[in-house]
């Protein structure tokens, strides 16, 4: 297993505010997995993958990545990690705004010692023609694929997308999924997808659904429907 | 990394081109004007020193009742002393000015020609060289001296009056009425003899002054000297006591101790002010900085790149400043300024490596420690906080505004989000202030000087005697003076203390009858906060003498600095004979043959004169210090008042999609910043003043002056005003600004 989360607590506040987000996650994703994690809102699918990222502290449980266990690490080793391993992607695309497209991707360029090809991927991603132009002048499909650009730049071994088509419409967010899936194939990145767009599950090798702070269900797809294919985005 | 994020800088800089220049401007005018005044101070103080050294200055002189015989001199030179005549005789011109006459000297306080060459024969003069500008004299024109024509052959300065006084307790050098002029020795016989035998007109400064100037060597010292002459003289003054020797050093060392201070005070504030600026960038690029430190930025690598561009405006400032300090309009202005007042020759210009490297780095290191003190705790944050952009209401924040409408709750809540830029705020008016006030007291003190001088004298003549006097001619007053002195702050300044009768008719002192009270002169009082039953430590430089007095009362007087005794009491104690005099007090002129006793006259319009010389004198850094805090002030208001702007924007712009019209909006907004603004003006101006008057003594502790920093009631409500005249002129721009947020920056904030 690639990714193992075990009993995985978490909670915000004290006292008479406290508030158990994650109540005791198990799950697991195998190497080259696209894995989606569904749930309602407030479920605590974001909190888990950001735990599972090493963005939030965890009360108990274990996470362990690539056989390396992350929790209880320290705020410098959680950067090496995140550094060595993950890339991110967020809803919002959080881009440098006085920064190109290929600056953009160039900024985190330099955390790997054998990155990507830039030229490749932006080919791969569909920004060529716009790697000289500012975030400002870019479509929401556009900026969301440069973010994604600068999360594979030093080609990660898991990508983290914390809602990446949240922000977009339907025909964007599928040319952004066909990407995700193009990718993943490409460069057998391991995917984690937190979304609550009851379509991509069909997509992706793995379910997780999240309720509550606990696991619903958890399986396998064993039908993929490829993304260009998906319905109701 | 760094390389990449180093293309933003250029872009930054282009994006509020107007804010970094003018935060470029502000530490570069900062650095001109630190650099130019500790640059032209260093230059005077290296060299007048230089110069001194040079041109053979004396290590003291003194002054004899009679000429020395051969023997007496003879005796001195055996015990290592080098020693030189510096006879002197003033001789009154004819636009009333006086002329103090010299031979040419040999050994010691050589002089310094600037044009020209020195006297060799009869007919020829060199004079001083502030006196000739003062009256717009060149070499080849003639001047007439008691009723002779002699031609200035020269144009220069001696060691021994870099500031050309008349007498040691002058409070300034006022060179339209007195310089120096230096002739042949034969020429210098004439004259003095010519002066002391027939006595000029009344008001002439006549009679010779026997004074000899000496330098020590093989080991000889002061008081070698001082126990040979002690019972010949009438003054004994060693150099590092002599106010006109090194006098443009003195002065300039102050002025180069508080320019440094004040530099650093003035970069470290446009560094704060930077670094509110680079906070509200962070605040902005919250989620950014997130989703790097969360892809495995480290905050190391965003310190770094946010700290580069304060350091590099901050370096580039520094240097531009120093570039502009070391220029014709810096440093050399500067120096303009103080060879318009000492009698210095022109000096080869140096550029000290100190200043340099304090104008190339101080900046830099000031601006990267401030902001990565800073900086350092926003950085610090989790990725998850910024990506979130969490914001933590704390403190005075949370406050529960239950009563109240909705527009003054609202303007609350915004003074207190901006507390932070407020305290900026409310820094740059204090530190404006401090500048404001420096300026505004050195004009408030030397017009008080001028006016309380004119007010304290109810003579009209004071003459010094010649000799120890102890027939009174009619209408005058008898007066027993002995110089002293006193040490504070570093410095030692004339303190003249005056026996006199007790119903005087012009000094409202009535001292008592003690030998161990005094009644010291308002300046006195007021200079170094003394009062009555304090105990004041004078000493006698002649004797070598510490006297111990308390102060039993303080009269109104504040010609420099003046102590009053009972006349009687003071004879006992300096071991003077029943009804001896040396200084007379009247009210009318004397008659010739009584002025023959006098060696020197002040008139109460020299006394005027010295005073109107003071405001004149300061006139420039007056002026520059009132323009530099006005620019600073505005400058700091504008920025500080435009990132709270900035910072409202998201709130600006959704405000009106709510239909609030830009005059409300105005209201929300600036009206908090008005507040802040008045409120931080009532508080910065008393205290700012209390804080200029408290070191004040120390930053003039040079001068010989009185401490009234008090100016009229009215001045407060006018600075106030002016405070606020330029807050809105600064408004003006602010309202422009909030005039052009469209409802539009609320999608454009949520992209």
């Amino acid at each position: 297993m690639y990714l193992q989360v075990t009993d995985l607590k978490k909670s915000y506040g004290a006292g008479e505010s406290r508030v158990s987000v994650l109540n005791g996650i198990t799950m697991g994703v195998e190497r080259g997995q696209m894995c989606v994690i569904q749930g309602s809102s407030g479920s605590g699918k974001s909190t888990l993958l950001n735990c599972i990222g090493g963005l939030d502290e965890i009360d108990a449980g274990s996470v362990v990545v690539d056989g390396k266990e992350i929790s209880g690490l320290k705020s410098g080793a959680l950067a090496d990690y995140r550094r060595e391993n993950l890339g991110f992607v967020f809803q919002f695309y959080n881009l440098v705004p006085d920064l190109t497209v290929r600056e953009n991707i160039q900024v985190c360029e330099y955390l790997t010692g054998q990155p990507l090809d830039l030229n490749e991927l932006l080919e791969t991603l569909g920004l060529f023609e716009q790697r000289d132009k500012f975030p400002s002048q870019l479509s929401g499909g556009q900026q969301q694929r440069c973010a994604i650009a600068r999360a594979l730049i030093k080609n990660p071994r898991l990508l983290l997308c914390d809602e990446p088509t949240g922000a977009l419409d339907s025909k964007t967010s599928r040319e952004i999924l066909i990407l995700l899936e193009k990718i993943n194939e490409k460069y057998g990145t391991t995917m984690l997808i937190v979304t609550h767009n009851n379509s991509i599950k069909n997509m992706v090798h793995k379910v997780v659904v999240v309720k509550d702070g606990l696991i619903k269900s958890d399986y396998e797809n064993r039908r993929r429907t490829p993304a260009a294919e998906l319905e109701d985005l | 990394m760094n390389r990449i994020l180093k293309k933003r800088l250029p872009r930054e800089i282009k994006k509020h081109f107007w804010r970094w220049l003018a935060l470029f401007l502000m530490t570069a005018l900062g650095m001109a004007v630190v650099v130019s005044v500790v640059g032209g101070a260093e230059n005077m103080i290296r060299g007048s020193r230089t110069c001194a050294e040079e041109n053979q200055v004396e290590d003291g002189e003194f002054t004899t009742i009679q000429p020395l015989t051969k023997e007496q001199e003879g005796h001195l030179r055996q015990q290592g002393v080098i020693l030189e005549q510096k006879f002197s005789t003033d001789i009154k011109q004819e636009d009333g000015s006086a002329l103090r006459f010299m031979s040419n000297r040999a050994e010691i306080n050589l002089i310094a020609v600037d044009e020209g060459r020195t006297a060799e024969k009869r007919g020829e003069v060199l004079l001083e060289k502030r006196y000739c500008e003062e009256h717009d004299y060149a070499v080849g024109d003639r001047i007439r001296v008691l009723g002779r024509e002699f031609e200035i052959v020269g144009i220069g300065s001696s060691p021994d009056y870099d500031l050309p006084v008349r007498n040691f307790s002058d409070m300034s050098a006022e060179s339209f009425s007195f310089g120096t002029a230096f002739v042949t020795a034969g020429q210098y016989e004439d004259l003095s003899g010519e002066v002391n035998g027939t006595m000029p007109e009344n008001g002439i400064q006549g009679g010779e002054s026997y004074t000899y100037a000496y330098i020590l060597s093989g080991g000889a010292i002061h008081d070698v000297v001082k126990d040979e002459v002690k019972n010949l003289t009438t003054a004994f003054t060693t150099a590092e006591d002599n106010p006109r020797i090194l006098a443009a050093a003195g002065d300039m060392v102050l002025n180069r101790t508080v320019g440094l201070l004040a530099g650093g005070v003035v970069i470290a504030l446009f560094a704060y002010i930077i670094s509110v600026f680079i906070i509200h960038q962070i605040n902005r690029e919250a989620s950014v900085i997130g989703t790097l430190y969360a892809l495995g930025v480290k905050k190391r690598n965003l310190l770094r790149h946010y700290i580069t561009l304060p350091a590099a405006i901050s370096l580039l400032g520094g240097v531009s400043g120093l570039v502009l300090g070391f220029s014709e309009i810096g440093m050399v202005w500067q120096m303009k300024e103080a060879y318009g007042y000492f009698s210095v020759p022109a000096f080869d210009r140096i550029y000290p490596a100190y200043l340099i490297i304090y104008g190339v780095l101080l900046p830099p290191v000031i601006s990267v420690l401030i902001n990565f003190l800073v900086i350092n705790r926003q950085l610090s944050r989790t990725a998850l906080s910024l990506i979130r952009n969490e914001r933590k209401t704390v403190g005075l924040c949370k406050m529960n505004l239950k009563s109240g409408s909705f527009t003054r709750n609202f303007c609350i809540r915004q003074m207190l989000r901006e507390l932070r830029t407020s305290v900026g705020v409310a820094v740059g008016m204090f530190v404006s202030m401090m500048i404001f006030m420096l300026g505004l007291n050195c004009l408030v003190l030397c017009r008080n000087v001028g006016i309380d001088s004119r007010n304290s004298v109810k003579f009209e003549y004071m003459y010094t005697g010649k000799f120890p006097e102890e027939s009174i001619p009619e209408g005058g007053e008898a007066c027993l003076l002995q110089p002293l002195s006193i040490t504070k702050f570093g410095y030692t300044l004339d303190v003249s203390l005056m026996g006199i009768t007790e119903n005087s008719r012009f000094f409202d002192a009535r001292p008592a009858d003690s030998k161990n009270s005094i009644i010291i002169g308002s300046s006195l009082a007021t200079k170094y906060g003394l009062a009555k039953g304090d105990i004041l430590v004078l000493y006698d430089k002649a004797g070598s003498q510490e006297y111990k007095f308390t102060v039993e009362g303080i009269c109104d007087y504040s010609v420099g600095f003046t102590a009053f005794m009972e006349i009687g009491c003071m004879r006992e104690l300096f071991g003077k004979s029943d009804g001896e005099y040396n200084v007379l007090l009247t009210e009318r002129a004397l008659e010739t043959d009584e002025n023959c006793l006098y060696y020197s006259t002040t008139t109460r319009s020299d006394i005027e004169r010295s005073s109107a010389v003071f405001v004149e004198m300061m006139a420039p850094m007056v002026r520059m210090l009132l323009t530099v805090s006005v620019i600073v002030f505005f400058v700091v208001m504008y920025l500080m008042t435009g990132v709270m702007i900035d910072r409202a924007g998201f709130g600006i712009s959704l405000v009106k999609i709510f239909g609030f019209r830009q005059k409300e909006v105005r209201t929300l907004y600036l009206r908090g910043i008005t507040i802040t603004v008045a409120a931080g003006a009532a508080l910065c101006i008393p205290l700012s003043k209390a804080a200029t008057d408290a070191i004040y003594p120390w930053a003039v502790a040079n001068v010989a002056c009185g401490m009234n920093l008090h100016f009229r009631w009215y001045y407060y409500p006018l600075i106030f005003a002016g405070v606020m005249g330029i807050y809105f002129l600064s408004g003006a721009l602010l309202s422009r600004k909030i005039n052009r947020i469209t409802p539009t920056e609320v999608l454009k904030a949520r992209e």
